[in-house]
């Protein structure tokens, strides 16, 4: 069989990753397989038609549901550029001193539980290195079990509206200037955490580069050991993002890198700060 | 209607959140409505506008898609929401030469529900898995046999007539590939046959079921 072959596998699918990524290589540049690819549009189209019409209406009905929560993700979430690599035009900041996560953490006025005194995860980790951000491990998802505080977090939280960059900043701004703030580096280039139990979380600096296909994701871990809050994604490079999400109960504040557009559950956790 | 124009250039230290839409006093005479392509090429250049009508179209089939493979009703909408996410993320990198707007983003999805179904299995009890490839290698030569997972439900009347043309065995490596998220190598190895003849089965298939859905009316 020929790679020409492999059109309707491929539009089914049934690939996998490196023989897709070869074939969409030879995609690009076959313009017979890109027509016979769009032969298959039909069939794809038809495999995702309803059963009947009552599985019609619930899913229209789902869609209905899920529309606004979707507005919102797409507003919090970055774009990938066009090209292959553009350039970014704006650097980074100066470097910043690297402030100690340990003292900062002491600042802290979060509930410490029997566990507290474990290992910091975050100043356990090596150094980020940039292009090759830390693949952390699920030590914090562990870590937070093992304080074994029974404090719920509550679900219901909510992502920041954030219409455009000055409502962006001024979220940031509240954050950073709320009488409870914690500040603390974050553990991930020169990325700082603004934590505040009543204004929510701000994330915001430089962040080690990632693949094309990667994102970061922030996450609040819960204390009580049940599974970790996600929250918005956040791009990579210089970046700022903001959570108002409820902190009570919270052991730590996690950040991952998942699959773009973000994951339910944590992937890769690269680092974390203790609340 | 979708003629909601990039104003900015992407980049800054700031996310770009919403882009406005250009004035349409100076726009021409608005034309048939837009394409799915066109409107995935509108939201690569961020235009939420276009994401909308998107949305639209495809949301249900997207939370379709993801069912049939993850089955689970809530997780299939968590997964339809995160592979339509991804779909605005990466629509800047969309190519129209490369497949239709509709195709894409069922792809994406389709990908999507499979890494969540992966993810939960190999979270589910190892044992149990162990337990299943040990019995399932104990019955080898178990050429040809057609595995009893009834697809037909989640299908359309179209899709079943449809199939209906296909060789048992052809509709199989289909039916795998798609509702159960395997690749090639995959259906060839739990088939038990080369994987020259799954890529067969499905290569040819495709192509009557591709044909068979001409002849169906809608």
């Amino acid at each position: 069989m020929s790679i020409h072959d492999l059109v309707s596998a491929y539009a089914l699918d049934a690939l996998d990753a490196d023989e897709r990524r070869d074939f969409e290589a030879h995609l690009a540049t076959c313009p017979s397989c890109q027509e016979e690819l769009a032969g298959y549009d039909d069939v794809l189209g038809a495999l995702a038609e309803p059963s009947d019409a009552t599985e019609a209406a619930a899913d229209d009905a789902a869609a209905a549901r899920l529309a606004a929560s979707l507005r919102e993700r797409i507003a919090a979430t970055e774009q990938v550029a066009e090209g292959p690599s553009a350039p970014t035009a704006e650097t980074a900041e100066p470097t910043r001193p690297e402030a100690n996560v340990t003292d900062i953490r002491a600042r802290a006025s979060a509930p410490t539980g029997p566990a507290a005194g474990a290992e910091s995860v975050p100043s356990s980790m090596p150094e980020p290195v940039r292009r090759q951000p830390r693949r952390g491990s699920r030590l914090l998802v562990a870590a937070a079990s093992l304080l074994g505080i029974a404090l719920a977090v509550t679900a219901g939280l909510m992502l920041a509206d954030r219409g455009d960059s000055s409502q962006l900043a001024a979220d940031i701004e509240r954050i950073r200037t709320a009488e409870d703030v914690v500040e603390q580096p974050l553990g991930l280039g020169e990325a700082v955490a603004y934590v505040s139990a009543s204004e929510g979380v701000a994330l915001v600096g430089e962040t080690p580069g990632l693949d094309d296909e990667e994102t970061y994701q922030v996450w609040v871990v819960p204390a009580d050991g049940s599974a970790p809050v996600p929250g918005p994604v956040m791009a990579d490079g210089d970046s700022e993002v903001v959570w108002d999400t409820d902190l009570d109960g919270a052991a730590a504040i996690a950040v991952s890198v998942e699959p773009e557009g973000g994951s339910t559950t944590p992937t890769e956790v690269v680092t974390a700060v203790e609340l | 209607m979708v003629t909601a124009v990039a104003v900015e250039q992407w980049g800054g230290p700031v996310p770009r959140r919403h882009l406005r839409a250009v004035s349409n006093e100076t726009a021409p005479p608005e034309a048939a409505s837009p394409t799915l392509e066109e409107l995935l090429l509108a939201c690569g250049r961020g235009s939420s506008e276009a994401f909308d009508a998107l949305y639209a179209e495809l949301a249900a089939q997207v939370i379709r898609v993801a069912r049939r493979v993850v089955h689970d009703p809530d997780m299939a909408e968590d997964v339809a929401q995160e592979a339509l996410v991804e779909a605005w993320r990466t629509s800047p990198k969309y190519d129209p030469a490369r497949g239709s707007a509709r195709a894409w983003v069922l792809t994406i999805a389709h990908r999507r529900a499979i890494d969540r179904v992966r993810r939960e299995q190999r979270q589910r009890d190892q044992v149990e898995a162990e337990a299943a490839t040990a019995e399932r290698e104990a019955a080898p030569g178990a050429q040809d046999t057609v595995v009893e997972v009834d697809f037909r439900r989640w299908q359309s009347a179209r899709v079943r007539e449809a199939l209906d043309v296909l060789s048992d065995l052809q509709r199989e490596a289909i039916e795998l590939a798609y509702y159960g998220g395997r690749t090639q190598a995959e259906i060839a190895e739990q088939l038990g046959v080369p994987l020259g003849t799954t890529k067969t089965r499905i290569r040819d298939g495709m192509t009557r079921l591709r044909e068979a859905l001409k002849e169906v009316p809608r």
